[in-house]
């Protein structure tokens, strides 16, 4: 195990508290994903040592790091803000941690050059910081953060400030960097698509708490409750009431529509009101023999390139769906169905 | 570069820190004396760096002089420390200040070797608390070159020919102001107040210090200015000119004299009764004409630019007593005239 | 960051005890040695302490008016514009900081005194006989040369503030449809608002405090600030006890004005979250008509500025054994600098001010971090600190004399002078350094910390960096007080040693007039060559 979180607790009186237990594999790409405000840049401070949790442990490849200063800890950082040292040229801060680590000087020159090419800035060794583009700033510090080959690399929302473009190529980056690398990274945004591409796994934060933590794959299709199955990405969803339960879960919704659904947990018995939940991709249009059949009206048309995302007005509510190409569905009466196997229920 | 300026900064922060500590070792105590003087006094122009050494070398003893200010300061001090004295010997204190100084009880007698050879007159102190070492009269110097008729007395210093023409300094904090405040009040008596609406049209400027109306002076702002007898003596010595004149009024002029005693309590006893008889020798009294501009007490040969320092044959002085009744008075009185405008 | 913190409170402690020590102590021994009910009401009591309690706000109402009126243009020229020299006009308006206030008096006298170079020069124009220009010995005078003093220090106060508004403000204002005078209303004035007001209560203080300025170029008694009444009574020990309650109202009033010139300090901190830099525009790309008034005006600053400073120099080469301004040229009195009397005075200076400028900056970091660290607490440290500047000198005199007759020994007379200079600038050090250290990114430290540095590498090569700009300004005013300081360097000074501005005094005082313009000249140049040194460094490497 790389690092491993055990009870982390640190409580902000009127804000929230912060619980956190959590393992990372070695040289996993781990993102902490929510919206602003719900402790996960907390926690990656927590565990670079800038702030102190009220209680737990903080284990870096076994040993117990929680007591040591952030300058013992051998994790680096790359702020959304990059933080780059204005009084040094893109040299200086790149060998900033080498220096530190008291390198040869020919290590540090050659290491640095490393890096400026890895990072596509060839010959930027003297620039200064101020003369560099949003962009180029981002690689410099990513750069000078795995310099000295840290045990952990942590990147605080560091997209956040760039643009479409750049986000994309910067992400390139920064999975390149991981892939050649090896480090463990911990990545902290509250953008999902990003989430979702980059990572080998998620936490997903909810108010001081990971609701839960699985591969990007997990997260999306089999999420282990509602509110990560809301945040990630566009979810359809239906109430109703358990009529039987067998290796398949009978739901009746509004207006006698009844949907069947593979059991998985076989805790649920008739009379329970449930949630069900499925993707938009999951629903598509019905020949008429399958289970789950659901007749609706499409009500609005978004298009998107490869794919309509349709607004379908039925019985039990909105749903939407995507009718990819080639398309076969017009703004009319249609007929949809999922099948048993995608839809996850949730109890109340 | 920016690393060798930092560790030159600390260098000489570590050298400012223990530098001062190190050097001053303590003088054993029994050839140590302590003196207050006054900041002129005491300053590199001044008589200290001359006489100091020929006294130290004469006796053996260490001088460590503390300098306090002006005399009226030094005189405050004295009194503050009354009951923990750390000095033995006080330098300056004028015949203005004697009641205060006696009033306080701050000084012991001590009738020093050598005191016959002092001028009878110059004695203020019968008691011989304070023993004088120098005097001067407090008297008008002007700029012949400017001034071809100069006032002849206090009366004739009120003509409108003299507009705007004089600088006098501040009685309430400088010396010669007091001392030209009491020649006026010596002269005119209560009639002071009077004399000093009259003069106020003549004066360009009352400033706070000698020094500053003396630089004023110097720099031609007004042809007249209010110091001592001997100032002339200074420009034929070392500016080689004779312009700069002094004249003695019909009235008379009034006289400072100034004093040195040993304070009560003083921790050297011994070194400050020789330091008394030392500053009626000819060793010290020689000096002081060309270092601290007053006339010395004892009969000396005097340097030549001294003919341009003419010694008044009138001197005036009040009494003691009458200063400490009435100065704050007199200085009330001089202020409401002044600003009567 | 646990186990750094016992060291740092230790170190946290140092400049309180210090001001403890060296401030506190001797003032409160002055209030408990007089201050008393009958002391306040002999004071009030007096019509002739009311007139000059009310003259001594009057002049520094106006002094203060004059200054900020007068600086403002320039410090709106200096904030938007680069011109040729100007490193060196920076460095000049800092210099008349050192200039004790009898070589200021002396400067202004022999410039426009009615023996003064313009008015001979006009006497030799026009044949008149009498001198045209008379200004001097009257409030006039006052206020000339209290602008003299103080236009520079409102400038150099206001234009670091105004620099910083970022252009995007100005940008956003304009695309929101503002035109320049509703720019000025809405972006501008808030922004340098408290800049402002922190200048003119320190000018105020500053002036209300004045002592022989007022008294020399007054004309007399009727133009008369408390402190002139205060020296008088403090002279007698019998009326200690009025000295101090007069003392004590000058303080009050003082205080007041401290107050609110702490409180704008704090609210610009608030502002400088947010700073930025403008772009600055070369004056020379200006239309005529507005760099005409522009240069114009920065001809007449250097001038105002420079003239009494000129003029001293001037004096300094002439005077050879003639009298008067009509000296022909020589260059004795500065050959005279080969003699010890003459050099020691400058090294001594040198020294005291270096050393000055190494405490005041390494206690002002101190606080700095303090208040960083503490900021609710910020406004008490600040006060606490800033108090300094509502004592009169003469006063703090006073404490010290009691103090140490009370103490019954003499501490070492160096440490003692640095001691205080260190806290006379510590006021001015902690705002320079405290408002650099607030920008400080907090991110660029946590970077280096995850980076392996400790807390003294990152010191070293990141927060000191950092707030470089504000250690350089500290810098400069530590030097400039520290050079031009008289009163303590006369009273605190061990003896033989000797700090040019009382060379300066004693000069005078030995009617070696020229000699002491020649003194006053090595001061200026010393000052204007550090600061012009300090504000390139400051410059180059950032």
């Amino acid at each position: 195990m790389k690092l491993k979180l055990e009870n982390i607790k640190i409580s902000y009186p009127g804000k929230f508290t912060l619980n956190a237990d959590l393992e990372l594999k070695q040289g996993e790409f781990h993102t902490f994903l929510g919206p602003s405000g719900c402790g996960k840049t907390t926690l990656l401070r927590i565990i670079a040592g800038f702030n102190t949790p009220d209680s737990g442990r903080i284990y870096l490849d076994g040993k117990d790091i929680t007591d040591l200063p952030p300058e013992k800890r051998s994790i680096s950082i790359v702020f959304q803000d990059y933080a780059l040292f204005p009084n040094m040229n893109v040299e200086k801060n790149i060998a900033y941690g080498p220096e530190t680590q008291h390198w040869p000087k020919d290590k540090i020159k050659t290491r640095t050059k490393e890096l400026l090419e890895a990072v596509e800035l060839p010959g930027y060794e003297k620039r200064k910081i101020e003369t560099l583009s949003g962009g180029e700033k981002q690689r410099i510090a990513l750069a000078r953060a795995i310099a000295v080959n840290p045990a952990l690399l942590l990147l605080d929302e560091p997209l956040s400030a760039a643009d479409e473009k750049l986000k994309a190529s910067l992400k390139a980056q920064i999975v390149e960097t991981h892939r050649k690398n090896k480090l463990t990274t911990i990545y902290v945004t509250h953008d999902q698509e990003e989430a979702m591409t980059i990572s080998d796994r998620i936490s997903v934060f909810r108010r001081g708490n990971i609701e839960c933590t699985g591969t990007p794959q997990e997260i999306y299709f089999k999420p282990k409750t509602l509110y990560t199955a809301k945040f990630v990405g566009q979810s359809n969803i239906i109430e109703g009431t358990v009529s039987s339960a067998g290796d398949l879960v009978e739901v009746r919704c509004t207006q006698g529509q009844i949907f069947k659904v593979q059991n998985r947990s076989y805790k649920y018995s008739a009379g329970d009101r449930v949630t069900l939940f499925f993707r938009p991709e999951c629903c598509t249009a019905a020949n008429g023999t399958e289970d789950n059949i659901i007749k609706g009206r499409i009500v609005d048309r978004i298009f998107y390139g490869r794919f309509y995302t349709c607004t379908v007005q039925t019985p039990m509510g909105l749903l939407t769906v995507y009718d990819t190409y080639p398309f076969h569905m017009d703004m009319a009466e249609c007929s949809l169905t999922v099948s048993p196997d995608d839809i996850i229920l949730f109890s109340e | 570069m920016k690393k060798s300026l930092l560790t030159v900064l600390c260098l000489c922060m570590a050298v400012s820190v223990f530098a001062g500590g190190s050097k001053e070792k303590a003088a054993s105590d029994s050839d140590k004396l302590v003196i207050y003087a006054s900041d002129s006094f005491l300053s590199e122009w001044g008589p200290a760096p001359v006489v100091f050494p020929i006294f130290e070398k004469k006796y053996g003893i260490k001088i460590e002089s503390r300098q306090v200010g002006s005399t009226g300061e030094i005189v405050n001090l004295a009194i503050m420390n009354k009951e923990n004295q750390t000095a033995d010997i006080i330098i300056g204190a004028d015949n203005n200040l004697l009641s205060t100084v006696l009033k306080n009880d701050i000084l012991v007698p001590y009738k020093p070797e050598g005191i016959e050879k002092v001028k009878d007159d110059l004695l203020f102190d019968k008691t011989y608390h304070l023993i004088p070492y120098d005097y001067s009269f407090f008297a008008l110097v002007y700029d012949s070159n400017k001034i071809k008729n100069p006032p002849k007395s206090l009366d004739d210093l009120l003509k409108p020919e003299y507009k705007k023409s004089l600088i006098v300094m501040d009685p309430r904090t400088s010396s010669p102001g007091l001392g030209f405040l009491m020649w006026t009040v010596k002269c005119k008596g209560e009639g002071y107040k009077e004399y000093w609406k009259k003069l106020m049209p003549n004066i360009l400027t009352v400033s706070e210090g000698w020094s500053s109306g003396y630089g004023l002076f110097t720099s031609g702002e007004a042809p007249m200015v209010i110091s001592y007898t001997t100032s002339p003596a200074y420009h034929v010595e070392y500016d080689k000119i004779d312009n700069i004149k002094t004249v003695l009024f019909d009235d008379g002029n009034y006289m400072q004299t100034e004093g040195v005693g040993i304070l009560k309590g003083a921790p050297h006893m011994e070194a400050a009764k020789k330091f008394m008889d030392f500053i009626l020798s000819e060793d010290f009294q020689s000096e002081i004409p060309l270092t601290n501009w007053m006339y010395p007490v004892i009969d000396i040969p005097m340097p030549d630019s001294y003919k341009s320092a003419p010694v008044s044959d009138k001197p005036l002085l009040l009494d003691a007593e009458d200063i400490d009744k009435n100065l704050d008075s007199w200085l009330d009185g001089w202020l409401k005239s002044t600003m009567a405008k | 960051m646990k186990e750094t913190r016992l060291p740092l409170l230790f170190l946290f402690l140092i400049p309180f005890l210090l001001l403890i020590l060296f401030f506190y102590v001797p003032v409160i021994t002055v209030f408990m040695t007089g201050f008393s009910k009958e002391g306040l009401v002999s004071v009030l009591g007096d019509s002739y302490c009311r007139k000059i309690c009310l003259f001594s706000l009057e002049q520094g109402a106006l002094s203060t008016f004059l200054s900020a009126a007068i600086g403002f243009p320039g410090a709106y020229i200096l904030a938007k514009y680069t011109f040729r020299g100007k490193g060196f006009l920076k460095a000049l308006i800092t210099v008349p900081f050192v200039l004790p206030p009898i070589a200021a008096v002396l400067g202004i006298v022999l410039l426009i005194g009615n023996n003064g170079i313009i008015n001979r020069a006009l006497m030799a124009l026009t044949g008149a006989a009498e001198p045209p220009l008379k200004v001097l010995y009257s409030l006039k005078a006052i206020l000339i040369a209290h602008t003299f003093y103080n236009i520079p220090l409102f400038i150099r106060f206001v234009y670091p503030v105004w620099e910083k508004i970022p252009k995007s403000l100005y940008e956003a204002g304009r695309s929101l449809g503002a035109g320049k005078v509703r720019l000025f209303y809405t972006v501008t004035l808030p922004w340098i608002t408290s800049a402002v007001v922190a200048s003119c209560a320190l000018i105020f203080v500053e002036c209300f405090m004045s002592f022989s300025i007022v008294l020399v170029l007054g004309g007399g008694p009727q133009y008369s600030t408390m402190e002139v009444e205060i020296y008088k009574l403090a002279r007698t020990t019998s009326h200690i006890a009025k000295a101090c309650a007069l003392g004590g109202l000058e303080t009050l009033f003082a205080l007041v004005f401290i107050s609110i010139y702490t409180a704008a300090g704090h609210r610009e901190q608030r502002y400088s979250g947010s700073a930025g830099r403008n772009e600055e525009v070369p004056l020379k790309s200006l239309s005529m008509a507005h760099s005409i008034p522009a240069l114009l005006y920065v001809l007449f600053l250097l001038l105002y500025v420079a003239l009494p400073m000129v003029t001293i120099a001037f004096n300094s080469f002439t005077g050879n054994g003639r009298w008067g301004l009509s000296g022909g040229f020589t260059l004795n009195w500065y050959t005279s600098f080969a003699q010890p009397v003459m050099y020691r005075p400058v090294l001594n200076t040198v020294f005291i001010a270096v050393s000055t400028v190494i405490c005041a900056v390494l206690l002002s970091l101190v606080i700095a971090a303090v208040i960083s660290r503490w900021p609710k607490g910020s406004f008490l440290v600040q006060i606490f600190f800033f108090a300094s500047l509502a004592i009169s000198s003469i006063l703090l005199g006073l404490g010290y004399l009691l103090t140490i007759s009370k103490l019954g020994f003499r501490p070492n007379g160096k440490i003692l002078l640095v001691a205080v200079h260190t806290a006379a600038v510590l006021p001015f050090t902690i705002k320079a350094v405290s408002l650099f250290y607030s920008r400080i990114n907090r991110r660029c430290i946590e970077c280096a910390q995850s980076l392996g540095a400790r807390p003294l590498r990152i010191l070293w090569t990141v927060k000191l960096p950092m707030i470089k700009n504000g250690i350089f300004t500290a810098g400069i005013f530590a030097f400039a007080v520290s050079a031009g300081e008289v009163n303590g360097a006369l009273m605190l000074s061990p003896e033989g040693f000797t700090t040019m501005p009382v060379a300066i005094y004693r000069l005078i005082g030995a009617y070696r007039f020229y000699q002491a313009c020649a003194m006053g000249t090595v001061l200026l140049l010393i000052c204007i060559a550090a600061f012009y040194a300090i504000d390139r460094l400051g410059e180059v490497s950032l």
